[in-house]
């Protein structure tokens, strides 16, 4: 019903949507699960060495918050772009810049407490 | 009228049909809606009778379980009373929470939208009605014998969250922990089923013009909520799953010595668990969000931002699922993730809180009944929240684990965040569907009651806890500080009680079903489910210019009722919906939709049969059950893909629209793709099983690549799979070419790309099961083999549902009913096909590469 480029355009906005959550729940994810592998295997001289988690968890936070960095700007661009001025795509390019930066603000803060508090306890 | 509403190359006139209408189209479209009558309305399919069932039966659930409340306050109100002994104060404080969340919680906001999205989206209907039926009477069916058991003193006793081993057969070798993991299984598929059908309503049935932008917030709310059940529920189907095969096949997933560990149960609940609590309470936001504005008479403060919270609660809440095993032993760090994202998730909560407070603030306010509910939801539930921070923090959370204090914030939380919005929603929402409104005056006396109950009840509790009394015991010593407390709870239990008494004697007084008669838009409310309504919903599907339509376009109740709008009337005589995009709602299609049929109600008196004589160990009768559901479900699929039986119609204003798609564009694709998300997501979890098993007991993993199946095995397997996948592709694309007045080689060739894919799907699974069995690994001997058989077993269900599919699409080919246009079952079944394919060969990358990964 769209014309094509319209409508690569609207399935663009709707990925990027999405992309923010689905950072959030890899990085949540990768976290949790390579502390929890560093902790149950401590000693054993594998991969998941104690001295890693923190260069691990740092690296991902860094890339996480970059890829959300890059959401927002290119969300951003879009919504200024956009000229069809319709309420749903302004609505739309807001909410994945919004999100992108709800997801930024959890991504840091779950990452904070590194710095405080020991890996296995 | 936005210019966005229009299909491209057509302009939308402000009123597309002009007056006056013909004299048999009302007539018409009466006669197609007609809801059947007496006996018969067992078999209603439409919205409006379903959501009210639903919501019946959810409250009388409810009712149920309260009564089970008291019975435990009586117990507690005095040290070592003697009311109940221990065995069945455990099966009541488990059914008491088993029945308040499965039964009554996630199906009364579930049965509420079911109720009011169509209306509110200005829709006719659903698009799935059958599926709201089906889901509702599995539901009934299901929640009523499960409830039962406990007559039969045989209702399960080990806590709403089931842990093992208390669970498992060692510890409870009656039938009560199989009724709870077959039964709530088996409801959890039926939440699951509405979530498909809420998701793509709101996506896909919205009235022209209701772009997102102007989505009201409870659809929003609703959209999140179906989306959290699609990610959060198959967790726990999961789980059910492995301790329903360890209880029965004595696979070990929880028993320690044999690699298996408890806390994987935990893992899997919780992480069902813990996103459930904002499930319940994003519908009840989402409520609140629409009865706030009408109480105020202004719109809602922040439209923005609350749509920003709703998402965001729906993924933070993800990470919050360790936030209820605090104390198992899990690494500091990773405890402190799950603390900082319980703090993260009090955002969205307090921007949806600040928005409702900003809003009564800039408002004048009409302080009915329904605003009284959200006020005292306000002041609980902000307790509620606050307590919730408390117990993040994870010392203060080991000081109350297990206490009292977590019975309080937990009361708080559910009953003050959701209860409290429900009963608003009765009250706003009765003159909907009700000849009558409810009555002020008992409403104040039931808020009264309820409010001062709750508070009696439950702000005590918060200190019984902290003064140590642990939950879940049935009684206690005197002298410990507990006394007065506990009877100042029991006192506030019956208040509550008495506020629900005054309100189901306020509803049995006023409440009288009505459609067109009911009493209507009492509140002045802006949304579209106040437009006058017949049992067709609207007359005619409105377009949307604004978030409260029915306060910026004056004349549109009049104008819709005169058929004005979109589709006046039934265009192919049968029932209809306008289908709309899903960002801008421009109409895409009509869909033709079901009337009232018995396939529903037995195919889910089929499905309640295999799943509850399953539990009683009558295997035989149990699956003549199943069989009876699948050709019930056949029988009503064989009517539901009618091809372009009917030529483009014109729904007014120019605008004219295809009776029948296929592809991205259908809602049956929709529903698909929503599915393969839930399968998705279940073999996820299976997959996270593994790996966690792995990692607690790497011991029970093979480490010597000789003691694994011989590498061409799994080869073999992948080469079926990929070979059924590419059998199936070969099909769809004859099927391309297969026209429907001719019997040409096409149709044979998509018949017989599917009588090839069937056995070659088949013969990938057995090539693995024997490869394993041939190995040695029997999946009783380990964690180890019960996890790789269960990934097996999983992998057998896709097989067996999809022979049931590809033989019922060969039937619609040999009987004509499948061709190049009417080709909505064939793109379902090579949707799943080649998603179980997929699945099939990362379990196989998984069971024989992690394994060789490691040596």
């Amino acid at each position: 019903m769209m014309d094509a480029p319209g409508r690569m355009a609207s399935k663009a906005a709707t990925w990027r949507l999405c992309l923010a959550p689905l950072i959030w729940a890899a990085h949540f994810l990768a976290i949790y699960a390579f502390t929890a592998l560093a902790c149950a295997r401590k000693g054993t001289g594998g991969w998941f060495d104690l001295a890693s988690v923190p260069w691990f968890i740092g690296g991902a936070t860094l890339l996480a918050a970059a890829i959300l960095l890059v959401t927002i700007a290119v969300a951003i661009r879009a919504g200024r772009r956009d000229t069809s001025s319709t309420g749903a795509s302004t609505f739309v390019h807001w909410l994945t810049a919004a999100i992108a930066a709800l997801v930024l603000l959890a991504v840091v803060w779950e990452t904070l407490p590194l710095i405080w508090v020991p890996v296995c306890g | 009228m936005t210019p966005s509403a229009a299909p491209p190359g057509q302009r939308l006139t402000p009123l597309p049909n002009p007056l006056p209408r013909p004299d048999d189209e009302l007539a018409r479209l009466e006669a197609a809606w007609k809801p059947p009558s007496g006996w018969k309305l067992l078999t209603a399919v439409n919205n409006t009778y379903i959501g009210i069932f639903y919501v019946a039966t959810a409250f009388v659930f409810f009712l149920a379980a309260g009564v089970l409340a008291l019975l435990m306050r009586i117990q507690l109100a005095v040290p070592e009373n003697t009311f109940l002994d221990q065995s069945l104060y455990n099966q009541l404080f488990t059914m008491h929470g088993t029945v308040m969340m499965f039964l009554f919680a996630v199906p009364v906001v579930e049965a509420i939208g079911v109720l009011l999205l169509p209306n509110m989206l200005g829709a006719r209907d659903l698009p799935f009605p059958r599926l709201s039926a089906y889901a509702f009477w599995a539901y009934l069916i299901g929640g009523t014998v499960f409830f039962g058991s406990l007559f039969f003193g045989n209702a399960p006793d080990g806590g709403w969250f089931m842990n093992p081993p208390l669970t498992s057969y060692r510890y409870s070798q009656g039938q009560g922990a199989d009724w709870w993991l077959l039964g709530i299984g088996f409801i959890e598929i039926s939440a699951i089923a509405g979530a498909i059908e809420i998701i793509v309503g709101i996506l896909r049935t919205r009235a022209p013009g209701m772009s997102l932008d102007k989505l009201p917030i409870y659809a929003w709310a609703m959209l999140v909520f179906a989306g959290m059940i699609v990610f959060a529920f198959p967790a726990v189907i999961l789980a059910t799953m492995l301790l329903e095969l360890e209880r029965a096949f004595h696979w070990p997933f929880f028993i320690a010595e044999l690699g298996g560990d408890p806390l994987l149960w935990q893992h899997l609940f919780w992480f069902f668990g813990h996103p459930e609590v904002y499930i319940i309470f994003l519908p009840a936001a989402g409520m609140v969000s629409l009865i706030v504005p009408t109480m105020a008479r202004t719109p809602l403060v922040a439209h923005r931002l609350i749509v920003l919270a709703l998402a965001g609660t729906g993924f933070l809440s993800f990470g919050l699922w360790v936030h209820h095993m605090f104390a198992t032993g899990i690494p500091s760090l990773s405890l402190s993730f799950f603390a900082a994202a319980g703090m993260a998730v009090s955002i969205p909560s307090a921007i949806q809180v600040f928005a409702w407070i900003a809003t009564f603030a800039s408002g004048r306010v009409q302080l009915g009944t329904p605003a009284l509910f959200v006020l005292g939801f306000l002041a609980v539930f902000v307790i509620g929240g606050l307590t919730g921070v408390m117990v993040a923090v994870v010392p203060f959370n080991w000081q109350v684990h297990d206490t009292y204090f977590i019975v309080a914030h937990l009361h708080y939380v559910l009953f003050g965040g959701m209860v409290f919005p429900l009963f608003a929603a009765f009250y706003y929402w009765t003159p909907f569907v009700s000849r009558k409104r409810l009555s002020e005056r008992l409403g104040r006396w039931v808020f009264g009651l309820i409010f001062v109950g709750f508070n009696l009840a439950f702000l005590p509790m918060h200190i019984t806890g902290l003064a140590g009394m642990p939950r879940r015991v049935y009684t206690y010593g005197a002298g410990l500080g507990w006394d007065n407390l506990n009877m100042l709870s029991t006192v506030g239990a019956f208040l509550i009680a008495a506020g629900v008494a005054v309100f189901t004697m306020d509803v049995l007084r006023n409440w009288r079903f009505a459609i067109t008669e009911a009493a209507g838009n009492v509140w002045n409310a802006g949304t579209l489910e106040w437009l006058p309504t017949g049992a067709y919903s609207v007359r005619s599907i409105p377009i949307v210019t604004s978030r409260e339509p029915l306060w910026d376009q004056p004349d549109l109740a009049a104008n819709v009722d005169a058929g004005r709008y979109f589709l006046p009337g039934t265009a192919t005589g049968r029932r209809e919906t306008l289908l709309t995009s899903a960002v801008y709602a421009r109409p895409e299609y009509l869909l033709q939709l079901p009337g009232p049929g018995w396939s529903p109600l037995l195919a889910a008196a089929g499905t309640a049969a295999f799943f509850l004589l399953l539990t009683v160990k009558l295997v035989v009768p149990a699956l003549i059950g199943g069989g009876f559901a699948i050709v019930m479900i056949l029988w009503w699929m064989w009517g539901s893909d009618p091809g372009p039986n009917h030529a483009p119609v014109n729904i007014g204003g120019g605008v004219t629209v295809p009776v029948y798609v296929t592809g991205p564009a259908s809602h049956s694709w929709w529903a698909m793709v929503s599915l393969l998300l839930v399968s998705g997501m279940l073999f996820g979890s299976l997959v996270f099983s593994y790996l966690y098993l792995w990692t607690v007991s790497p011991h029970v993993w093979p480490t010597d690549r000789d003691a694994l199946p011989r590498l061409p095995y799994p080869f073999v397997s992948a080469a079926l799979l990929a070979t059924s996948s590419v059998a199936i592709a070969y099909g769809g694309r004859a099927l391309r070419k297969a026209d429907a007045d001719s019997p040409g080689s096409a149709h044979w060739r998509v018949r017989l790309g599917l009588v090839a894919a069937m056995p070659l799907l088949a013969a990938a699974l057995g090539v693995e099961l024997y490869a394993q069995w041939q190995a040695g690994f029997r999946p009783e001997a380990s964690s180890y083999g019960a996890v790789v058989y269960t990934l097996a077993a999983l992998q057998g269900q896709y097989v067996l549902v999809l022979i049931v599919m590809g033989g019922y699409t060969l039937a619609r080919s040999w009987r004509g009913l499948l061709d190049c246009q009417r080709r909505a079952t064939f793109d379902n079944t090579m949707l799943l096909w080649h998603y179980a394919v997929a699945q099939g060969l990362l379990a196989l990358l998984l069971v024989h590469g992690f394994p060789r990964s490691l040596g």
